[in-house]
Order: structure tokens, then sequence, then C-alpha cells
């Protein structure tokens, strides 16, 4: 398989500030990649760089091919966290200006499709102004693949959207990868980037701290928690072997363990003590593997710790 | 250069197809038109009042020929009045018509105002400070508008100064009190009439006749011309016939209309940059297009919109001046040459504006950026009068050659008609070209990086070092 995007240690710094230091990543053809750090972690000087907005100061950032010049390359479609529509233009006219901006002139049809897909029949002649947040939400994300791009870049596609639109996008979002489309898909949401994403890497500080998928992240960090019910009236002994801490949310408890290797011994003593009607050991979340992996990091994880609770 | 025009269309269309370009376009001429007009159109909307003036006549001969000269003002003030109400304004001609040998009969007198005034005499005898004050307190209760005193001496034949010449020619003062007094056309208007009666009388007294003195008084006339020409015909005569019209509003309406349009186009470029940085529109395009595309494309558009502006305005003024049978006063040979200095005006100071409008949040942080710019710009404004008297004087020549008020001077002394050496107009362009490839080059410098940068305004030092070097390269 070929890769997309291919970073090669790319060091990127704005005068005394490293953004990002001695980057490598590897993006294949049609995967779903996330981008995944806190704020001011290199997430979108990286993104950046692949769009070629900024010029690394080392390294090489090759997409699909080609490693140098400083124009937009027209097959990379681009939806940023903050979002950018002239209010008094018309859905269908800033549509199509984005779509001839990437060299996409017979674009009207296409833009009728989305709309048409994503629940906005009707609003080619709308101002922008008049839209309400999701719809604009949906109106932006059509400007990123109306060009039909080979490599489309999401930041936080998710943001403000209700569930019902949130899943109407994240359909189209498949759709496009099964249609071959690579997709970078830049979140703080961990809970999203586990559901959406094939590939995950995590930046904090400018360094990659993790890359692969999920399966074989998971797999590195093994289970450490245990999720218990007991029967009405039970409770979870107080003094578990090998139990560090206890947590009660709703009819479950949640037990973090020393050591992957002491659920035994823990199920052990609840059995003897109490009614045991649900035991499960637990998968780490990427949250809690980035929590692990930010450590004492006292800028990075409660940014990232209190978007992920929002 | 496709995405180039791409970005110039919608720049283009944003700029001209909206109701904001419209109104300013119309609105243009009259905020210029409506600030010459205005204060005599206020002036006509003026309501005449009668004014009582209190007289305490020193000399006990003045106050009833002052009065009968007051009262000649009062008719003839409530004529025009009435005349004015009766009659809408007409076009001034050649003929004279009633109204205006009024005007200038009225203005003679210097009796240009249109109030009423009813003389009360107090006796000189009773004038103390304390009189003064009940005087005074008469004005503040708004019985009376004023007072004046007119000293005794004031009809006495004096010995010649010869030390201080000035002396010879002035009466002795007449104190006139009222609480507006440092401005009261009202002192115009005693000064008139108490001329014109001690003049009467002095000259009554020397035996002269007022014909004989009006012969001796003959003032020395001059007529202007245009420089001579040969017309088709073969005929030699003047030009035309200059007139302030020519000389002095016509290269100060050009001036203006290219002050007018680089601001047109100018402030919507800080604008619509300020808007796609506040509402993250700029990260979206640089998806698209780089820096450099965005800030051409959005020039090139801006010089179009100028160029229409210009064609519309400069259309206009020629169908309005055949129409009033002035076209011969449009110069036409100045044409070329606006365009030039509009075209390059437009691409200087609208990208000066973009690197504003990038490196701020807010349009209120872009002021004191803006300030020294506006400076620059307003210099031609603040010299025109001296330029239009002397267009190759030293000052209009120097100033020219300054890049940054090459456009307004170079068109305000072309309009006037004078003939300006080639050599001054090909050095001033290519001193502006010069100048406005750097300010393109440095403002495309500073847009790269200000576009994405968020935060507090950048210095002026900061700026300059993004000129220099470009941080996010």
């Amino acid at each position: 398989m070929t890769n997309t995007v291919e970073l090669a240690g790319v060091t990127k710094t704005f005068g005394t500030k490293t953004a990002v230091e001695s980057l490598d990543l590897q993006i294949p053809e049609g995967a779903i990649y996330g981008f995944i750090g806190p704020n001011g972690s290199g997430k979108t000087t990286t993104i950046r760089m692949i769009l070629r907005i900024f010029k690394p100061d080392s390294g090489d950032v090759t997409v699909m091919g080609v490693n140098h010049g400083d124009c937009a390359d027209d097959r990379i479609g681009y939806l940023p966290e903050e979002r950018g529509l002239y209010p008094k233009m018309t859905v269908k006219s800033v549509l199509e200006y984005y779509a001839r901006l990437k060299g996409f002139y017979d674009c009207s049809a296409e833009i009728d499709m989305w709309l048409e897909k994503l629940g906005g029949a009707g609003w080619q002649t709308k101002k922008v102004e008049s839209l309400s947040k999701g719809m604009a939400q949906k109106v932006q994300f059509i400007s990123s693949i109306i060009a039909r791009p080979q490599l489309l870049i999401l930041d936080e596609p998710f943001s403000g959207l209700d569930p019902v639109n949130l899943e109407v996008l994240r359909e189209a979002i498949l759709e496009l990868r099964e249609r071959g489309t690579t997709i970078i898909f830049s979140t703080h949401d961990m809970d999203v980037a586990e559901r959406m994403c094939d590939t995950v890497f995590m930046i904090l500080n400018g360094r990659k701290v993790l890359d692969g998928t999920v399966d074989s992240i998971q797999r590195n960090y093994p289970a450490d928690e245990v999720k218990v019910r007991l029967a009405e009236g039970d409770t979870v002994p107080s003094h578990i072997p090998g139990v560090l801490r206890t947590d009660q949310r709703g009819q479950y408890s949640y037990l973090k363990l020393g050591s992957p290797d002491d659920a035994g011994g823990v199920l052990q003593s609840l059995v003897q003590d109490c009614r045991v009607e649900h035991f499960e050991l637990l998968r780490p979340s990427l949250h809690n593997i980035f929590i692990r992996m930010a450590g004492d990091d006292a800028e990075g994880v409660p940014a990232l710790a209190s978007t992920a609770d929002e | 250069m496709k995405k180039i025009l791409t970005i110039a269309r919608r720049e283009y269309q944003a700029m001209v197809a909206t109701k904001a370009f419209l109104i300013g376009l119309a609105m243009m001429p009259v905020l210029m038109l409506g600030g010459m007009y205005v204060p005599s159109l206020l002036k006509g909307i003026q309501k005449s009042e009668e004014r009582t003036i209190a007289v305490i006549d020193g000399t006990g001969e003045l106050f009833a020929p002052l009065k009968v000269i007051m009262d000649q003002k009062n008719q003839m003030t409530e004529q025009f009045v009435s005349d004015q109400e009766e009659d809408s304004p007409t076009d001034s001609g050649e003929d004279v018509s009633p109204e205006d040998e009024k005007r200038r009969a009225k203005q003679s007198l210097g009796m240009d105002d249109i109030n009423t005034y009813l003389l009360e005499e107090i006796p000189a005898a009773e004038l103390d400070d304390e009189k003064r004050l009940e005087l005074s307190e008469r004005i503040r209760d708004g019985e009376l508008h004023g007072f004046v005193e007119i000293p005794a001496d004031i009809l006495q034949k004096k010995a010649l100064n010869l030390e201080n010449p000035e002396e010879n020619i002035l009466l002795p003062e007449i104190i006139y009190c009222s609480q507006d007094s440092a401005i009261s056309d009202v002192k115009s208007v005693l000064r008139e009439a108490m001329t014109q009666i001690i003049r009467s009388r002095r000259l009554e007294e020397s035996g002269l006749s007022q014909m004989l003195l009006l012969e001796l008084q003959k003032s020395a006339r001059i007529k202007a011309t245009g420089l001579y020409d040969k017309a088709e015909d073969g005929s030699v005569g003047p030009e035309r016939k200059p007139d302030e019209l020519t000389s002095i509003f016509l290269p100060m309406g050009v001036m203006m209309l290219m002050f007018m349009i680089v601001m047109m186009s100018a402030q919507p470029m800080l604008e619509s940059v300020l808007e796609e940085k506040s509402l993250r529109i700029s990260e979206v395009l640089m998806g698209s297009a780089n820096a450099r595309q965005l800030m051409f494309g959005k020039l090139i558009g801006n010089v179009c919109g100028s160029l229409t502006v210009f064609a519309l305005y400069a259309g206009g003024a020629i169908i309005v001046a055949a129409r009033q049978g002035y076209l011969d006063v449009i110069p036409v040979g100045v044409l070329p040459y606006f365009v030039i200095f509009q075209i390059l005006a437009v691409l200087l100071f609208s990208s000066v504006f973009m690197a504003i409008g990038a490196s701020v949040s807010q349009l209120r942080e872009a002021q004191s950026l803006l300030l020294p710019v506006w400076m620059v710009m307003m210099l031609p404004l603040m010299i025109w009068i001296m330029v239009v008297k002397e267009p190759n004087g030293s000052l209009a020549t120097t100033i020219s050659f300054f890049p940054p008020s090459t456009p307004l001077m170079m068109t305000l002394r072309l309009a006037t008609g004078a003939v300006i050496p080639m050599w001054q107009i090909l050095v001033s362009i290519v001193l502006l070209i010069a100048c406005t490839c750097l300010g393109v080059i440095a403002a495309s410098r500073i847009y790269r990086v200000a576009i994405l940068y968020q935060g507090k305004t950048p210095k002026f030092s900061e700026m300059a070092s993004w000129v220099i070097r470009d941080p996010a390269k």
C-alpha cells in the first residue's frame, strides 16, 4: 500500500518555540488517520505543513508524491477547526467559489448532490449568515469535499453537531473513505477517534508519543481496570489486594489494578465476600492511554481531559 | 493564474455588487458638494430677527442719520426676505436680475445679513459704568441685542500723525458691546453705516462733489485670459475663459476624485481581510491558495473595482458637463495619466491596508496603524490651494516626487492645465512604480504571516521583521 502522506524527520520552530520536533509519519492511502493531542501540541502545525501553508525547518513532507513548492495542492480538501464562510454570500456561491479555487469549475451538480445528501436541499439561495450553526457546519464540510479531494483533512468535524447531524456527517466521511479518499481526522474526542479511525497518531509538545492502529495501541497497554456489578445490598470491600482505587459510577464499580495479573486474585476476593453479577476486564481507552502517556505533563493533560469530559 | 483570477472575480463582485458600494458611490459626491453648499443653504433657511440696539451718541448729531441708514437697510432686508420666500432661486446668467441688484446694494453697505435693527437712543449724559451695567443686564435679559457708544470726538479733525501714519486713516473707536461682540455681524453693519455717515459729512464740509470723489476713487481692474492658441479656422484667440470653476474647483475636483477612488478601494480591502481573518475564512483559503495568490487576486479585483468607480464618475461627469455646456472644461488629456496614477495608488494603498487588516483582529485596533498612512494620504489635501496657485512651484514639484503623494499631487497639477514638464511626469511615475512594487512585496510578506497570526496587535517593529524574514518559512 502506498502512503498518501509521509513526514520524515520534520522539525518546525517559531522563534524559540519548537512546534514539531523530528516527526516521522506515514499515512497510508485510503486510511482514516486520527490526529490526537491537546491544544498547542503541534497538530495544527503538522496539518499546515501537509497543506504547505508552512515549510518545515528541516525534514521532508511528501504529500501524494510531491515534496516541494508552496502552492496549495488542489487534491487536498481541508476543514479547519474554526469554520470560515463568507456570511454575505449564498450557500451555492460560496461553495462554487471554494470549488473553483481548487480548480473544479463544473461543480453545480456536485453541490446540489451533496446538499441533498446532507439534508440541505433548497439551501442554495440562502445566505450563509442565515444558517444555523449545524447547517453552516454541513456547508463547511461540503466546501472541503466539493472538489473531490484525494486527501481530506478534517479538524474537529463534529464539534457543535447534534447526534442526528453527527451521524449524517459520519456516514458521509465513511462513504468518502470507501471511495478511496485518505482522511486525516484531527480531534480532541478520544471516543470519536476510537470509533472513526483505523490508525491513530498522538502528538504531545511537538513529539509523537503514539502511532498505530487502535487495536495495536490498546494491546500494548494491557488491561488494568475491572468493571464490577454486585448484587443489591453488597458493596465492594475497601481493601482488596491488588486494587489501587475504586470508583463508583451508577451501578458499576471500576477497580483500578496495580497490575493486570492481579485480576484473578481480585475476582477471587470479590466472590468470597460478595455476590458478583458482572465482572469485566476493561481494555484501556485511548483517553486513558493518552493520560498515561502524557504522565505528569501539566500543560497537556488538563486540556485533553477537560475536552474529553465535555 | 486561474486561482488569482478566481479570487479577483470574487473580490470584484464583493466590492461592486453590494448596496454599500452603490450607496457609497452616490453619497461621496453628495457629501463633497454638501460640504461646499451646506453653509450657504443653512444661511438661506436662517430666519430674520429684529434686534434692538441701544445707541449712546457722544456727538449728539449722529443718531438721526444712523437711524435713517438702518431704516433703509431694514426696508431692503424685509423686501429681500419676502422675495426669497416667494421666488425660487434662479440660474445665475449674464443678465443682472433685480435680486442681484438688491444683493449688490446690500453688499455695498456691508449689510449681507438678514436681520432688522431697531435703534434706541440713550442720552450721552447718562453714560457711566452704572448705565453700562444696566444695559448689559438688559442684554442678558434678552431685551436688547447690544449697545453702541459713539465717542464725542469722532467728528473732530486731528492733526496728521507722521510717526504713526496708519492712525491718520482711522477714526476714533466706536464701542460695541453684546454677548457675541467678538464674532457679531452687527459690528460690520455699524462700521459701514458710520463710515458712510462720517464720510458724507466730511465730503459736505470739504465742498467736494460726490461724483468727483467717485472719480478719484476709481480702482484699476484686471481681466484674466487663457493662453492664446490657433483654432482650426486659423483664428488666434485665448483657449477659453478662465474662471473659478476651471482654475480652482476643477483641479480640486479631479484630485478629490482620485482620493475618493483610493479610499473606496483601500478601505474595503482592510475590511475584507479583517473579515476573512476574524471569521477564520483565511484558514480555509490558505488550504486552497497561497498568500501571494490571495493577495494578488484581491488586488486585481480591487483595481478593477476602482476602475469601475472611475468609469462611472468620469462618465457621469462627462454627461453632466455635456448637458450643461461645459464639455470643453473636462481635461481629457489628464484622463490617461489619471488612470495610470489611480491603478498605482490603489495597488499601493490597498496592499498597505490589507497588511494592516491582516495584522489586527478588530477594526478599532487598525486605527493606530492607519494613522500614519492617513497622514501621508492627506498631505496633498492640506496644500492643494498652494499647488493650484503655483502648479510648477517648488513645493508642488517636490511633493510630486514623494511617491505616496504622487497620485494626488500629479493629477492636481495636471488638472490645473499648467504645462508640467514631461520628465517630471515620467520620473514621478517611475518612482511611484518602484514604491508600489516595494509596498506590495512588503505588504504581501506581512499579510502572509499576519493572516494566520492570532493574539495581540503586532508592533511596527514586529511587522518590519516579518518583511525581512518570514517566520513561517
